[in-house]
């Protein structure tokens, strides 16, 4: 096991897949269980009648879920401080039951978990904020904003022994669920490096609609590039559960925007490249672009036997080339939910498994794939990527969060 | 193909047998590494790669056989499927396979020594997708099938085959076979089979694997008579480019026709002529040129292209007559509407010396997705029946739009709906974008049921967005579902309002201002799917029982 598995989050690594014991003389071996092995591959059935009742609070992307299309899952009750978004909550899940704020949603004992997706510089606040008040959560990414926010939910989940879930949807897009099971099955060869990027133009701009409401600024305005660095790094640590250790990173600026002159984060970089470096050796090339002329989140893993590209804005198909042939196909995943989810709501038809996985994960009684420590280990890496960038490049080390 | 009542039972009960069989109930064989992950379900995954290997047990009872379990085959696997009514060493009995056609697919059933039984060679089937295997065995005979992972929709299925060794009363061992990398998970024994023998199973329909024998696929490709009848034959898969070449039909010089239709998002396709078994000769007159609005083509195989027609000359799921003339020392083609009216047509073009009195075959090609092709034969004539098929509507309004139902006409630089019954819709073809602020001033009637702008549209209307003035307004997409709703929304008859349908990628959003510029109604971003990032659609109206008028329609950059 390595040292940020827990015995719980167990992955099934191809070595860990190796190392299991035999067990009576059939010559069959009894593995652990894995989560990313049972997700990944049977159909969904309902197997309990157990219901999760979950607050949702954000009523901008918090809308995009399914929660009142699971079977086992009530929304309960809503929450936004703006009250046009708390009624299109409240419409989107056919919930009457509102709250005008999280501080009072978390105070309802009928409610069992919480959907965090309010604004990012407050993920950390209000998902801290939950689980003290007893409640699982799930919450959009990252999951923080800073290193003492990182040690701080990290401390609160394990004293509260509460389950977390980063809604990263790269994790469950269909090309990275695909390079999971071919990583699993050993099939890459050594996968010896993976660049990945998220490309998203407008973001922290002055004049970006996102970048303001009702005539204030947003968190958005001159959001640091690394800062949201989730998209791309969920394309290799939720593929193989590395870790990204060391980092150096370069930034490219927008002189002419406000965006990027004064903002809160005292940040002048509206790109930024990173080489990160793993736990195994391998390097990482990680792009967050807010200005560039490409967009959407994409990767290509590259192995000793085998890669894999994912399209890209540019017009690149799928391909995965393999030792004797190219396959221009994947395949749907779309058996893995339950039948009223099969619809693709966004982000590469992530969000009904994001839905689907922290809903079984409590009914199960298990920590969901994307548990506290691998949202840390995807959003951390960003934060000193940030450091790095504001250094010229100087390479950083990366604190891990993982157990002891 | 569904049976959904009787897979469902199975299912409900398939799980708990798989979970609860212990893994010491197994016997292997061959040199596998096989793993039980315990779950609900358990999976068996077989690790080894590029070799065979096999886990039985032993069922009870001594009734007739029947087998079944999900496999999920690796994507360098060679074959993986099941065994059943086998004796436990494996010296006798039976294995359904998925595999058999490299990097195509296929369906095959071997006994224990090895000779293949049956086999649906073109049998699709995907790597890390699960299927259902199935093996039924009775004294002396067996059969199999193959289902989609919802335990109903039914992918390959053989008629009873004679199998005069097979003795359910005692081979009762059955299991999993991998010849490579595979999951396997709710293995269990039934009381009955997931289907009864049907007529119209894939297999029978399938080219090539049925008893049509005059036909030869070249490349991957699904190319399946889409009835029992043999009618009409389609070609199903998103494949880069597929072909068949059919022995019978041909000839040195003559007219070849065939009636096409070409699916969504196909690239093109069409009529070979004077080929030889592989394609490696002859002409191809097909449908090309930009996807869904493209030319007629003439190409000589494998140079490539002798002429190329103007654009716009053929639509999705339209049907079209496509025909190739060889004669006289020329190679022509022509394109014309299913009621036999001319389209357009090549010029006659010599054929080259080595050519002239060359014989060869007919074929039928895809290009980059699926199509359907009927009525190909070199004697063929246009059908009364088939020439009651129409194409698509006319366009009142020139050949920027796309119209459908109503009466539209020109006002000065607006349109209008005139028509006061049904419903009426005309998309614009020439103001494209992919994201930005698709916008129109829209004035309903007083008598107006419902009128909508249509945003990011195809011309099929199949794809895109509709704001819809109706009881309230409406956001939703043309596959019919809601993003947005807001019933107390009140507009006018006879009152103008700016309608704009805001496209940021992947995010969608509606704004409604009344003539003097203030803002009714803006909604927040809807999330649809990321394939919305670059896809590039038209803007288009709707009305519905009633009249309008639409006027400065126009796609802009967002702001």
């Amino acid at each position: 096991m390595k040292k940020h598995e827990s015995p719980e989050t167990s992955r099934l690594s191809r070595r860990g897949f190796m190392r299991t014991t035999a067990a009576g003389a059939s010559g069959i071996v009894l593995a652990g269980a894995s989560s990313d092995v049972l997700a990944s591959g049977p159909a969904w059935q309902q197997t309990s009648e157990k219901k999760i009742r979950i607050g949702v609070v954000g009523g901008g992307f918090g809308v995009s879920f399914h929660w009142h299309e699971h079977p086992n899952c009530i929304v309960e009750a809503v929450s936004d401080l703006i009250p046009e978004r708390r009624e299109r909550l409240q419409s989107k899940y056919a919930c009457e039951k509102a709250y005008e704020s999280l501080e009072e949603l978390i105070l309802d004992p009928a409610i069992d978990a919480v959907a965090v997706f309010t604004e990012a510089p407050n993920h950390a606040r209000h998902v801290i904020d939950c689980m003290e008040h007893g409640k699982h959560v799930i919450s959009a990414v990252p999951a923080c904003c800073t290193l003492e926010e990182a040690a701080r939910m990290k401390e609160v989940k394990e004293r509260t022994g509460l389950k977390y879930m980063m809604a990263e949807t790269s994790h469950y897009r269909w090309e990275t669920i695909t390079a999971r099971r071919l990583h699993q099955d050993g099939l890459f060869g050594e996968l010896v490096y993976c660049e990945a990027e998220y490309y998203h133009p407008g973001i922290g701009w002055a004049n970006n609609d996102l970048s303001m409401r009702d005539g204030k600024r947003t968190w958005r305005w001159g959001l640091p590039p690394m800062s949201y660095p989730t998209h791309s790094t969920s394309f290799l640590v939720s593929v193989t559960h590395e870790r990204l250790v060391k980092v150096s990173c370069i930034g490219t600026k927008k002189p002419d925007d406000p965006g990027f002159q004064d903002n809160a984060y005292n940040n002048p970089y509206v790109n930024a490249m990173a080489m990160f470096l793993t736990d195994e050796g391998h390097p990482f090339r990680c792009n967050v672009c807010w200005d560039i002329h490409a967009h959407g989140e994409r990767a290509q893993w590259l192995g000793t036997n085998a890669a894999m590209y994912m399209p890209g804005s540019g017009g690149q198909p799928f391909v995965l080339q393999l030792p004797d042939r190219s396959i221009n196909t994947l395949p749907d995943y779309w058996h893995m939910l339950p039948e009223k989810m099969r619809y693709d709501s966004g982000h590469g038809s992530s969000h009904p498994f994001l839905t689907n996985e922290f809903v079984m994960a409590l009914v199960e009684d298990r920590e969901p794939e994307v548990d506290l420590y691998e949202a840390l280990a995807l959003t951390v890496p960003g934060i000193v990527a940030q450091q790095s960038s504001f250094k010229d490049g100087e390479q950083l080390e990366i604190p891990s969060f993982d157990l002891a | 193909m569904h049976f959904a009542a009787t897979a469902l039972t199975w299912i409900a009960s398939a799980a708990l047998a798989g979970a609860d069989t212990p893994a010491d109930a197994w016997q292997t064989a061959g040199e596998g590494a096989w793993q039980v992950l315990p779950g609900t379900p358990a999976v068996m995954w077989q690790g080894s790669p590029g070799v065979a290997a096999s886990a039985v047990q032993t069922i009870p009872g001594t009734a007739a056989i029947v087998w079944r379990c999900f496999v999920e085959p690796a994507p360098t696997v060679d074959s993986a499927g099941i065994w059943f009514a086998a004796t436990p060493d494996l010296a006798s009995g039976y294995r359904l396979t998925l595999g058999g056609n490299p990097g195509l697919g296929g369906v095959q059933l071997h006994d224990a020594s090895g000779t293949l039984l049956w086999e649906d060679k073109y049998a699709p089937w995907t790597y890390y997708t699960p299927y259902v295997l199935e093996g039924v065995a009775e004294s002396g005979r067996v059969r199999v099938e193959v289902f989609r992972w919802d335990g109903a929709t039914l992918e390959a299925q053989s008629d009873w085959i004679d199998a005069p060794g097979c003795a359910p009363d005692t081979m009762r061992a059955c299991g999993l076979y991998a010849h490579g990398i595979a999951r396997f998970y709710r293995w269990e024994p039934a009381v009955s089979p997931l289907s009864p023998i049907v007529a119209d199973s894939p297999s029978k329909l399938r080219l090539v694997t049925s008893d049509d024998t005059e036909w030869t696929i070249i490349g991957p490709g699904e190319w399946k008579w889409m009835t029992p009848e043999k009618k009409i034959l389609r070609q199903g898969a998103d494949v880069f480019r597929s072909s068949v070449v059919n022995a019978n039909l041909g000839g040195s010089e003559g007219t070849w026709r065939c009636r096409i239709l070409l699916e969504k998002g196909a690239g093109g396709g069409g009529l070979i002529l004077r080929t030889d078994p592989q394609i490696q000769t002859g002409f191809s007159i097909w449908l090309g040129g930009n996807h869904g609005a493209g030319s007629l083509m003439l190409y000589r195989i494998p140079d490539g292209q002798l002429w190329c027609g103007p654009q716009e000359q053929w639509h999705y799921d339209t049907e079209y007559i496509l025909e190739g003339t060889v004669k006289d020392g020329k190679v022509s083609g022509k394109l014309m509407k299913a009621d036999g009216t001319l389209v357009v047509e090549s010029p006659q073009l010599d054929l080259l010396e080595k050519e002239k009195g060359l014989t060869g075959n007919l074929g039928l090609m895809t290009y980059i997705g699926k199509g359907r092709f009927w009525d190909f034969s070199d004697a063929t004539r246009v059908s009364e029946a088939a020439a009651t098929v129409e194409g698509p509507a006319a366009s009142m309004l020139g050949s920027e739009w796309v119209v459908s139902g109503g009466v539209w006409t020109w006002h000065n630089e607006a349109i209008l709906q005139n028509a006061r019954e049904g419903l009426a819709a005309a998309v614009n073809k020439a103001v494209t974008g992919a994201k930005g602020v698709y916008s129109a001033t829209i004035t309903p009637q007083q008598d107006a049921q419902a009128v909508s702008l249509l945003f990011q549209v195809s011309p099929d209307m199949k794809e895109g967005f509709e704001i819809r003035l109706e009881k309230g307004l409406l956001l939703r997409t043309l596959s019919g579902r809601v993003l947005y709703e807001k019933p107390d929304f009140v507009w006018t008859g006879g009152t103008s309002y700016l309608v704009e349908g805001i496209v940021v990628t992947d995010r969608v959003s509606v704004r409604v201002s009344d003539p003097a510029g203030n803002v009714l109604l803006k909604t927040d971003d809807y999330y649809v799917s990321d394939t919305n990032n670059t896809r590039i659609g038209g803007i288009g109206f709707q009305t519905l029982n009633g009249t309008a008028e639409f006027i400065n329609w126009a796609v802009r950059p967002l702001e």
